[in-house]
């Protein structure tokens, strides 16, 4: 018995390991760039090289398969989708081919940053690691990460819409419809979409004529109720004064409630302007469908039937160290 | 008469016997293991210059004295270092042993922070004593025997009476009465005869040098077996627990030595898996690292020209052989063989190219957490595994360790002792046992397996 | 004895769910699946006290055992093959797990209760670390409104039922008693029903009825700090356990009810050489999840058609 136990042993030695790779043969990916022109895929593969510079390999093939065996071709070493950091798509594709592909493949992680982008030339400098540069400047997983696009698309829960990064920084919203790409939001207006998904931890401006102040958001809770014929949008925000310019004195409580009347009388104008845009877009990035769905049963309505009311409730509760 | 010439003829190449005739009685012994001194004390001073009695046994003051009927006991006395006495038709045999030990020393192999710092000697005798002295009761039997056709040992078997069981002492007794050899020279001899531990790694059967633990062990419901010539004694019956739990445990709080129980258990699956873990990681399951610790090894192992299984095999062996040169080299070189072994594997194997700093941290790992096992049985046979684990896991990757984590156990699970499974206060699952060893709590009882008298504090 | 089974019954009731089992249970039940799952349980607590089945024949006895042994080893070598070694051959990867599943084999039976109450440490281990950390990316919102008859509930609480009850009875030991049985049943469908609500929670009901195994898919969220993610590969081993266990257990139920014990040892090649086959041709495969309810609940109707007397006495 052990003898053979022995002999098998050495059949493992001599077959030869079939997923064994060593470290020098690997190119792990930090960044890919998918474009679509004249029927064919563009792709711009950026890999990681040695003290920290980064390689960028071109290619391009009738699939995505193909392009990126040809960019592989070019390297001398193997791909490694294992450890992406942000894949770019343009106008022109397909999106929902490349969320099937990234999904389908067990050897490609889940939680890399999905990003729109409309820059000419990404790719200059070789020490500038552009993968890593959009990570770091995701603020929040949930609205970025591949995952979670994937998920509220198959599961058609809400619209696609992708983050967009210009070749130096990130800022605002491209919204889709189904899969075409529609309209495009900028920073500001991204601020304010962050607050309707319940997600925003940042500032808010409030203008009080020639001067301005800036309060601090602690907590957020937003609610939908849809009623017949229109649907209340309640914001209730828990702030905390940052800067403080303007004439008023906040040592009276009457002062300090009309900082917050002003304060919520731009929010609604900001959140009545954006539904509005959504509207005529007909993009559901909110999953407002769902809920209708979820209340009524079937979706006779769209979200673009119903009128929108935003009541903002914003109330200062800290406010720093001094006192006025 | 009879004997005396018998005994010319045999110790006839004999040097060291001393034949000595002295106002009508003879005295025979053998000098380098008489000694002088006692022999002037109890026979000579006190030879009367006037005619010696017919029975002589009244006359010498010695403690010990016995009557010879037999050949043999005369020559068995008088190999122990007895002095025998012709004296016409009656011998008798008085001791006169000459001290020929070691004085009592610190423990070399099984060091301990606090507690007794006391250890056993090559005399039986001193052993013996410093057992007895930490046990004050009759109830403590010592059963004696002899083993050995030359070398004639004496073997005994140490329990107390009313707490161990009785099967197992007189399956012992029968083991040890059956060994029929030429001779035995230490206490590691008698361990295949006691144990079938032939068909595992593990060790069976623990050797300690310390009288606290064996007095604990007793107190327990075990069997001690001393040796005449060894400083060891063995412990009967042993578990896995014992090995990975040293006695002195039981001299501190148990607030801070459960943390470093459980950091021994921890240690235990450490010096088995870290390299497999590391060989896995890098070269088949590469996602399991982060992103910029997988970018730091690639740079690492840029300059490396071996495959990573082949680094780890290298760097281990280097360990093994520097481990095992350290313990036979003459302690007067000892510490350039040290500061060689660290230049050896820190500076110059890295800087040569040969190896990457990750893999020197890997190795060292290894052997500081099997270092901790005071037993190097226990060390040899993590080793075994080791080697083992790290070659599965070179084809199959972190699969592979997971197989070799079920063969681990499985080999252990299957391994009996007697009937009792080695993996005793886990698998048959027993809390006193476990608070005894594993984990420390206040326990009265005794384990069910190895005493049916299961509460502590009463004879 | 009779502890030591029951941990055997833990990982028994849970390990056809791996690949098969889980998915068809969401795809039926969408956002209702807690209630397919209690459900399920009460028609399998009810099962088990109404058929008292036990080996009569030790043809049957080998013949339905090779059959969970076949299908548990085509779901774990493709789910291995998917997951952790893409490019080895399929054969290579079942051989080391049939040669340690014959090392065990071929020791005393006292050894499988001995190693599965370790294993089970390590598989609580994995389960609580795992229902921890993914505890927060649970939401309610996955849980939105699809359109789910009443019969699709039924259909999936029964297919739990079969998944969870069918290698008690054929792994049963006559010296247990039936209370233990039904307690480590419940406890181990109340892990499973966790599990399918947290795959449900996280993924939603349309991406986890496309996804092959959802369970492992949830794994791939886990992400304490940035050093612990990626751990899918370590964690989802309690899956592996589980169904080693299952076939240990088969196994010796093979070996126990068959005169010569060295059976064992052609039986387990011969039926990883069929697996081999079945995993080189796509087809069955897919005929397997297709059908595998439909096996199943044909293993039960053989085992009751074998013992049809003892159905009344009970």
């Amino acid at each position: 018995m052990k003898k053979i136990l022995i002999l098998l042993l050495c059949l493992f030695m001599l077959t030869g390991c079939y997923n064994y790779i060593e470290l020098d043969e690997l190119a792990v990916v930090s960044s890919i760039l998918i474009d679509y022109k004249d029927d064919a895929y563009k792709v711009n593969v950026e890999v990681y090289s040695k003290e920290d510079t980064v390689e960028v390999f071109e290619s391009s093939g009738t699939s995505l398969t193909e392009s990126f065996t040809i960019a592989e071709e070019m390297s001398k070493q193997k791909f490694y989708f294992r450890h992406i950091n942000a894949v770019m798509i343009t106008d022109n594709v397909n999106v929902e081919d490349i969320i099937y592909y990234f999904f389908r493949n067990p050897d490609t992680n889940d939680n890399f940053a999905f990003v729109y982008t409309n820059a000419e030339k990404i790719y200059e400098d070789d020490e500038v690691n552009i993968g890593e540069l959009i990570k770091n400047n995701i603020e929040d997983d949930d609205l970025c990460s591949f995952f979670e696009i994937m998920k509220g698309y198959i599961n058609k829960l809400r619209d696609i819409a992708l983050p967009m990064f210009d070749g130096k920084k990130m800022g605002g919203i491209k919204a889709y419809k189904m899969l075409e790409p529609k309209e495009e939001f900028s920073s500001k207006e991204e601020e304010i979409f962050k607050v309707l998904k319940n997600k925003y931890d940042g500032i808010l401006h409030i203008n009080c004529g020639d001067k301005d102040a800036i309060i601090n958001i602690d907590s957020i809770d937003t609610k939908y109720n849809i009623e017949e014929a229109k649907i209340k949008i309640k914001v209730k925000l828990k702030t905390s004064i940052q800067e403080m310019n303007c004439d008023l004195d906040i040592t009276k409580v009457s002062d300090l409630k009309k900082l917050e009347r002003m304060a919520e009388k731009d929010l609604n104008e900001d959140i009545h302007k954006f539904m509005g845009t959504l509207k005529e877009n007909e993009s559901d990035i909110l999953g407002i469908n769902t809920l209708i769905r979820n209340k009524y049963k079937k979706l006779d309505k769209m979200f673009n039937d119903y009128d929108y009311e935003a009541k903002a409730d914003i109330s200062i509760y800290k406010k720093g160290l001094l006192l006025k | 008469m009879n004997f005396l010439e018998r005994i010319k003829k045999d110790y006839v190449e004999v040097s060291d016997l001393v034949i000595k005739p002295i106002n009508g009685i003879t005295i025979v012994y053998l000098e380098t293991l008489a000694d002088q001194d006692k022999i002037n004390d109890y026979i000579l001073k006190i030879i009367p210059k006037s005619k010696i009695p017919k029975d002589i046994k009244n006359l010498v003051p010695s403690p010990n004295v016995k009557d010879i009927k037999t050949y043999e006991s005369l020559t068995s006395f008088l190999d122990t270092g007895f002095t025998i006495i012709f004296n016409d038709k009656q011998i008798i045999a008085v001791e006169t042993k000459s001290n020929l030990n070691r004085s009592i020393d610190t423990p070399s192999t099984e060091a301990s922070l606090y507690g007794p710092k006391e250890s056993l000697v090559e005399n039986y005798q001193t052993n013996l004593g410093l057992i007895k002295r930490r046990i004050k009761s009759s109830k403590l039997k010592n059963t004696q025997s002899y083993i050995g056709k030359y070398t004639k040992t004496m073997c005994s078997i140490l329990y107390i009476k009313g707490v161990v069981k009785s099967e197992l002492v007189n399956s012992t007794i029968e083991k040890i009465n059956g060994i029929n050899v030429d001779g035995i020279t230490d206490v590691g001899e008698l361990k295949p005869y006691l144990v079938n531990d032939k068909k595992n790694v593990f060790p069976g059967i623990k050797i300690t040098e310390r009288p606290d633990v064996i007095a604990n062990a007793l107190l327990n419901g075990k069997i001690i077996i001393l040796l005449d010539n060894s400083p060891y004694a063995l412990i009967l019956p042993t578990f896995l627990a014992d090995f990975i739990n040293p006695m002195s445990d039981k001299y501190t709080k148990p607030a801070i030595v459960n943390f470093i129980k459980i950091l021994r258990l921890v240690c235990f699956f450490i010096a088995i898996f870290v390299p497999a873990f590391y060989v896995a990681v890098t070269t088949i399951n590469q996602e399991t690292i982060p992103t910029s610790l997988l970018i730091n090894l690639q740079n690492q192992r840029m300059d490396v020209p071996f495959p990573a299984v082949m680094e780890c095999v290298i760097t281990l062996i280097i360990c093994e052989i520097l481990r095992e040169s350290d313990i036979r080299f003459p302690s007067s070189y000892g510490s350039a063989i040290s500061i060689l072994g660290a230049l050896i594997l820190g500076e110059a194997a890295v800087s040569a190219g040969i190896v990457s700093p990750i893999m020197i941290i890997v190795a060292s790992i290894t052997f500081i957490s099997s270092m901790i096992f005071t037993d190097v049985e226990i060390i040899d046979a993590l080793r075994y595994w080791r080697f083992i684990s790290l070659f599965i896991a070179a084809i199959f990757g972190l699969y592979g360790v997971g197989i070799s984590i079920i063969l681990l156990f499985i080999n252990l699970c299957n391994y009996d002792i007697d009937g009792k499974s080695y993996l005793y206060p886990i698998t048959p699952f027993d809390l006193t046992y476990l608070k005894e060893t594993l984990i420390k709590m206040k326990n009265n009882k005794r384990s069910k397996l190895l005493s049916n008298n299961r509460i502590k504090g009463r004879l | 004895m009779k502890k030591e089974f029951n941990m055997l019954n833990y990982f028994n009731t849970r390990a056809l769910f791996m690949g098969i089992g889980l998915s068809r249970v969401i795809s039926y039940a969408h956002e209702y699946s807690y209630i397919s799952v209690i459900l399920g349980t009460i028609i399998g607590v009810f099962l088990l006290y109404l058929l008292k089945l036990e080996m009569k024949s030790s043809f049957i006895n080998v013949l339905l055992n090779s059959c969970i042994i076949i299908v548990s080893l085509v779901i774990l070598i493709n789910m291995i093959s998917t997951m952790y070694l893409t490019k080895m051959p399929k054969l290579l990867i079942g051989l080391p797990f049939c040669l340690v599943l014959l090392y065990l084999l071929n020791k005393k039976e006292i050894v499988l209760y001995r190693i599965s109450s370790i294993l089970l440490f390590f598989n609580l281990v994995c389960y609580i670390f795992a229902f921890f950390s993914l505890a927060r990316y649970f939401t309610l919102d996955n849980f939105y409104f699809t359109d789910v008859s009443i019969k699709s509930i039924l259909i999936s609480a029964i297919e739990f039922a079969l998944y969870s009850v069918t290698p008690t009875f054929l792994t049963r030991n006559s010296e247990t008693k039936d209370i233990s049985i039904y307690k480590t049943y419940i406890v181990s469908a109340f892990t499973m029903g966790i599990i399918i609500m947290l795959a449900i929670g996280i993924l939603g009901s349309n991406v986890s009825s496309i996804v092959r195994y959802p369970e492992y898919l949830i794994l791939k969220e886990v992400s304490l700090t940035t050093a612990i993610q990626n751990i899918e590969n370590i964690v989802s081993y309690m899956w592996i356990i589980d169904v080693f266990i299952l076939l240990a257990s088969c196994g010796n139920s093979i070996k126990n009810n068959v005169k010569n014990k060295w059976v064992i040892n052609i039986v387990i090649p011969i039926l990883l050489f069929i697996t081999t086959y079945m995993n080189n041709h796509y087809e069955f495969i897919l005929l397997l999840y297709r059908y595998s309810p439909f096996i199943l609940s044909g293993v039960l109707i053989v085992l009751w058609l074998s013992n049809k007397k003892l159905i009344f006495e009970r």
